[in-house]
């Protein structure tokens, strides 16, 4: 037997009254509102760890690219420090290679790309590589710390995620 | 005709296998965004190692000290060689940037809350006058979740 017993209309059918549906109706609105806040939440959230996840992984390519080849520079040509001997930082840095080509990486900020160009060791234009060596990237600074200036620091900024790395030069 | 309608039991055994069943999906996602985060954490801990390593191989021998757990914090710290100052922008000593919540707040906020230190454990070797070896371990702390986290790893520096 059912516990509730329902109205009979003019035609003599069970029916909910006006009142049962529209507290009903209530509160199933309010159980889908609070579904729908709670997806709604979760979805930004989500939206948020996936751009934690890709700053991480622009900032762990960027630096990857960038000290495999500062590593083994022969030469740090800038930044270097203040004559007064405190840090200088700027965001590009422009050092000889193994090879002994003189090569710049600078970030551009419209595109959030470092980009490696090469400097010609004579007249002519610097070429810039087709590929950018880290992308997604807000802020970068390159920051001479040592006297000798085979210490270089490295600051890369995404999307609120900061790492920082440094590269001792091995050859200077 | 009189059609019979869900007891309360009934919906209270529904509601009861539907929160069963949303649970085990609300906690899945939690758990994945709590994975990026401690992944996100273990990168910069490696990160602030390998800048450490790095720093310990241009610094004079002799510099090279023990700096005991529970180790320095690196936001509001005083002058080091790894950390502070981090950044300058201008020709002089005057434009230089350290992590404190004025010069940098995002990055002071973010060391502040996960409480990041770090310390170092040194042993010396000694082959003989001049020819020495030092052993360092460079622990990174921080603070996930209320849990202690650790990274560290190991370099030697030749005297020579």
């Amino acid at each position: 037997m059912s516990m509730y017993r329902l109205f009979k209309n003019y035609r003599g059918r069970a029916a909910f009254t006006m009142v049962e549906i529209m507290v009903g109706a209530t509160i199933l609105a309010v159980i889908g509102g609070m579904v729908a806040h709670w997806f709604v939440m979760q979805r930004q959230y989500q939206k948020r760890i996936l751009a934690i996840s890709d700053a991480q992984q622009n900032i762990r390519q960027a630096s990857w690219n960038m000290i495999q080849e500062l590593r083994t520079a022969r030469n740090l040509i800038y930044p270097r420090l203040n004559a007064d001997k405190s840090i200088r930082s700027d965001t590009k840095t422009i050092f000889k290679n193994f090879s002994g080509d003189i090569v710049c990486y600078f970030h551009d900020a419209a595109t959030g790309q470092i980009r490696r160009c090469l400097i010609p060791n004579g007249p002519g234009a610097p070429v810039v590589d087709k590929k950018p060596v880290g992308s997604g990237i807000d802020k970068v600074a390159f920051t001479a710390h040592d006297i000798g200036n085979r210490l270089v620091g490295i600051y890369l900024e995404s999307s609120g995620t900061v790492g920082l790395e440094s590269v001792y030069l091995l050859n200077e | 005709m009189i059609r019979r309608g869900l007891s309360l039991s009934e919906i209270i055994i529904a509601l009861a296998i539907a929160v069963m069943v949303m649970v085990p999906v609300t906690s899945m996602f939690s758990t994945s965004g709590q994975q990026v985060q401690k992944s996100r954490n273990f990168s910069f801990a490696a990160g602030l190692a390998r800048r450490i390593s790095q720093h310990l191989m241009a610094m004079p021998f002799e510099n090279i000290v023990e700096v005991p757990l529970p180790g320095l914090a690196m936001h509001d710290s005083p002058d080091d060689v790894f950390f502070n100052p981090l950044l300058n922008f201008s020709t002089s000593q005057s434009g230089v940037k350290k992590i404190t919540a004025s010069d940098m707040p995002a990055l002071y906020g973010f060391l502040a809350q996960n409480d990041f230190k770090y310390a170092l454990s040194v042993s010396n070797v000694s082959f003989g006058a001049g020819d020495e070896i030092k052993s360092i371990s460079i622990l990174i702390t921080w603070k996930e979740a209320g849990r202690n986290m650790i990274y560290r790893t190991h370099v030697y520096v030749s005297s020579v």
